[in-house]
């Protein structure tokens, strides 16, 4: 059975233009996806070995397989029995499921979390003190003229951002693509997208901050004394901020090279400041080159439930928020969780070294497709569900639209259909010990 | 040093720590606010947090002394304290704290008076928000000392905050008025959107002054170079003066040892 219009599950793109044949519950052929994409519909088809089919539970050392019900129990045992629990994830499921984390984290008086506390948490404390001007990608194909990526790699990270919504489509006040274009990229170093660009300019390693002030000085009529600044001269700092302020509609896309390197979220607040001085002579716009492909579902979704957009403590019983003390690589660094579910995050990979051995102390519950690190410390793991491929999911791309995804596989076991069902059972337990 | 401690003719509580949980323990209710014109016996019977769970602070702490009629007669000592205990202090008038030990985030936060002493490290988020009152720190503080909450510009409006060593990132951001001293050097970003009061520091190892308007900040390093962002105006006795941050067209004030 062929599936049109089929969304991809894996980056902020969000890409919902792919082609999928389903014969006899297995892909047999992908249209219209990248490489990226790709790989991840094959394996999600043919991975049936590396799947976890069945809950499995550790006791006395022992990794034993239990049935559904014993392992919903154990969670809910497990959550609700600790008293600072975390609930982790969620950037690659439903808007649906984080609903339920939201529920679950107030019921058990815990705390949540997402990836975007060490991803892109930097460019939202940024858009809360000085405010964003943004766009949707759609307005960035059709309208815009120049195009930034400042610490941003699209080409190996989202392969089809460049020929989707930013440098080469013909739009609306656009009809030649690229030839209609500026495409600038600034990074540390001359990556492949850096080698596509017209203009590259390579700023010295964590000292982006220095480069935004230069230009601000110049966008402000000020002059600058130095002969350069961050590494690259003043000479191609003018011309930057000339070709900044000239543009008849520029982009920014922001990566993941700001908000990590030296200055963080000071980094995404001078750029947002910069975007506020050019905006006095013509239009710019910022977007967050988001990674998961439903990372801003989470901040959406908590925002609109708690009013804010993560990092969010449920002990007290309403919602407190203060990233640095209650986000989760602060709370694991410091030991102050005592029981964790990760819901497809896969943690053990990702983080510090500290956290982890953190994370093997502690009562640990995972939701996983596959084994991991983290199903390897777990002492408890629960099979998940591809939301998006095997469930139906809506979902925010990285510009803040939302979109629906369609389910074309079916989950290979049915005690559950979603990520969401297996949380409200393991919610509807809480409930319960809680009358 | 600058700052008169312990008043005289005072009732005082002495907190001893019995043990505290890996989970930390959030006391905003040890103040001498709270305490005032109360039974020893009320004070044990006070709500403290365990994470989800609500305590007496008498679960975690031996209580003996006198408490006093006002806040201002009464002074707390906390003995054996350490770095999980959150919110000592938190949004006191007056009276006076002192604690033997470490402490963790969020002391004196929001406090209008009074006076608060440590004897070893804090954490970060010390005096945040705060109007008046002094705080003195005799080991390390961490980050966002005397600084705003977050998604506020506004950070403190007045009081002295003196820290005996090193500090963190974002001390003072947002500072209005009053007055923050580090004996020892602090990390990047000091004094961020400053618009008034004073950062004395003995040195730093990274960015200053960004977004700052008004306002003072005193460099003891003879060393330091001011960033490309502020612009020499002047000699001030054995002072050099830069102003900035122009890229803000800001009037604050990096004072460097000559």
């Amino acid at each position: 059975m062929i599936h049109r219009e089929v969304t991809c599950p894996v980056c902020g793109c969000g890409c919902d233009d792919i082609t999928v044949k389903v014969d006899g519950g297995k892909i047999s052929d992908i249209r219209g996806a990248c490489l990226v994409g790709r790989a991840k519909f094959i394996e999600v088809s043919e991975g049936g070995k590396h799947r976890i089919r069945k809950p499995l539970m550790r006791k006395n050392g022992n990794v034993k397989e239990v049935s559904w019900d014993k392992a919903l129990d154990e969670a809910a045992e497990i959550l609700t029995s600790t008293k600072k629990p975390l609930i982790y994830g969620f950037s690659e499921n439903s808007c649906e499921a984080v609903k339920i984390g939201v529920d679950i984290a107030e019921e058990i008086g815990g705390f949540i979390d997402s990836q975007s506390s060490h991803c892109h948490g930097p460019t939202i404390l940024g858009e809360q003190m000085v405010g964003i001007p943004s766009c949707t990608l759609g307005m960035v194909a059709n309208y815009a003229d120049l195009i930034v990526y400042w610490g941003a790699n699209p080409v190996d990270s989202h392969p089809r951002h460049l020929s989707r919504f930013s440098v080469y489509p013909r739009g609306l006040y656009r009809p030649e693509g690229r030839r209609d274009r500026k495409f600038i990229v600034i990074d540390t170093r001359k990556t492949c997208t850096g080698k596509i660009a017209s203009t590259f300019i390579q700023v010295e390693p964590n000292k982006d901050f220095e480069l935004i002030s230069a230009l601000r000085i110049l966008v402000e009529g000020g002059e600058l004394e130095e002969s350069e600044i961050a590494g690259v001269p003043v000479k191609e700092i003018k011309k930057l901020a000339k070709t900044l302020t000239t543009c008849e509609y520029g982009v920014v896309f922001v990566g993941l090279g700001l908000t990590h390197s030296e200055g963080k979220w000071n980094n995404i607040d001078n750029l947002l400041n910069l975007v506020r001085s050019v905006n006095k002579h013509t239009r710019l716009s910022v977007v967050a080159m988001r990674g998961h492909y439903n990372v801003a579902g989470f901040n959406e979704v908590l925002t609109w439930r708690t009013g804010y957009p993560f990092s969010v403590d449920f002990q007290r019983g309403y919602p407190r928020y203060n990233p640095g003390e209650n986000s989760i690589i602060d709370m694991l660094a410091k030991g102050e969780i005592d029981a964790m579910l990760s819901i497809s995050a896969d943690p053990a990979s990702h983080f510090p070294k500290k956290c982890v051995q953190h994370l093997a102390k502690i009562p640990l519950i995972s939701i996983e497709l596959a084994r991991t690190p983290t199903t390897e410390l777990s002492d408890l793991v629960i099979p998940g569900v591809v939301a998006g491929m095997e469930s139906p999911a809506s979902y925010y791309r990285m510009d803040n639209v939302p979109l629906i995804a369609k389910k074309f596989l079916d989950p290979p076991f049915s005690q559950t259909s979603s990520d969401e069902e297996t949380l409200k059972m393991i919610y509807q337990r809480i409930l319960d010990k809680g009358k | 040093m600058p700052f008169k401690l312990w008043g005289e003719l005072m009732n005082e509580v002495t907190l001893k720590v019995k043990e505290v949980p890996e989970t930390g323990l959030e006391v905003e209710n040890i103040t001498p606010d709270a305490f005032a014109g109360m039974d020893v016996k009320d004070v044990s019977e006070l709500i403290i947090h365990a994470g989800k769970k609500k305590v007496g602070i008498s679960d975690f702490f031996r209580v003996s002394g006198k408490t006093a009629k006002t806040a201002s007669k009464q002074k707390i000592t906390i003995e054996g304290s350490n770095t999980l205990l959150k919110r000592i202090g938190e949004g006191m008038s007056g009276g006076e704290i002192k604690v033997l030990g470490d402490v963790g985030y969020h002391l004196g936060e929001y406090m209008t008076g009074g006076k608060i002493h440590v004897s070893g490290n804090a954490g970060s988020w010390i005096g945040t928000c705060m109007s008046g009152g002094e705080i003195v720190i005799e080991g390390n503080a961490g980050s966002y000392i005397g600084a705003s909450s977050r998604g506020l510009r506004e950070g403190m409006s007045g009081g002295r905050i003196l820290v005996l060593n090193d500090v963190g990132t974002e001390i003072g951001v947002g500072l209005m008025d009053g007055e923050i001293i580090v004996e020892g050097a602090a990390s990047s970003f000091v004094g961020s959107y400053m618009s008034g009061g004073v950062i004395r520091l003995s040195g730093i190892s990274g960015r200053i002054g960004y977004a700052m308007r008004a306002g003072v900040i005193e460099v003891l390093d003879k060393s330091f170079k001011a960033p490309f962002y502020f612009k020499q105006t002047g000699e001030e006795g054995e002072f050099q003066i830069f102003e900035g941050d122009v890229s803000f067209k800001g009037r604050g004030r990096i004072k460097v040892l000559r």
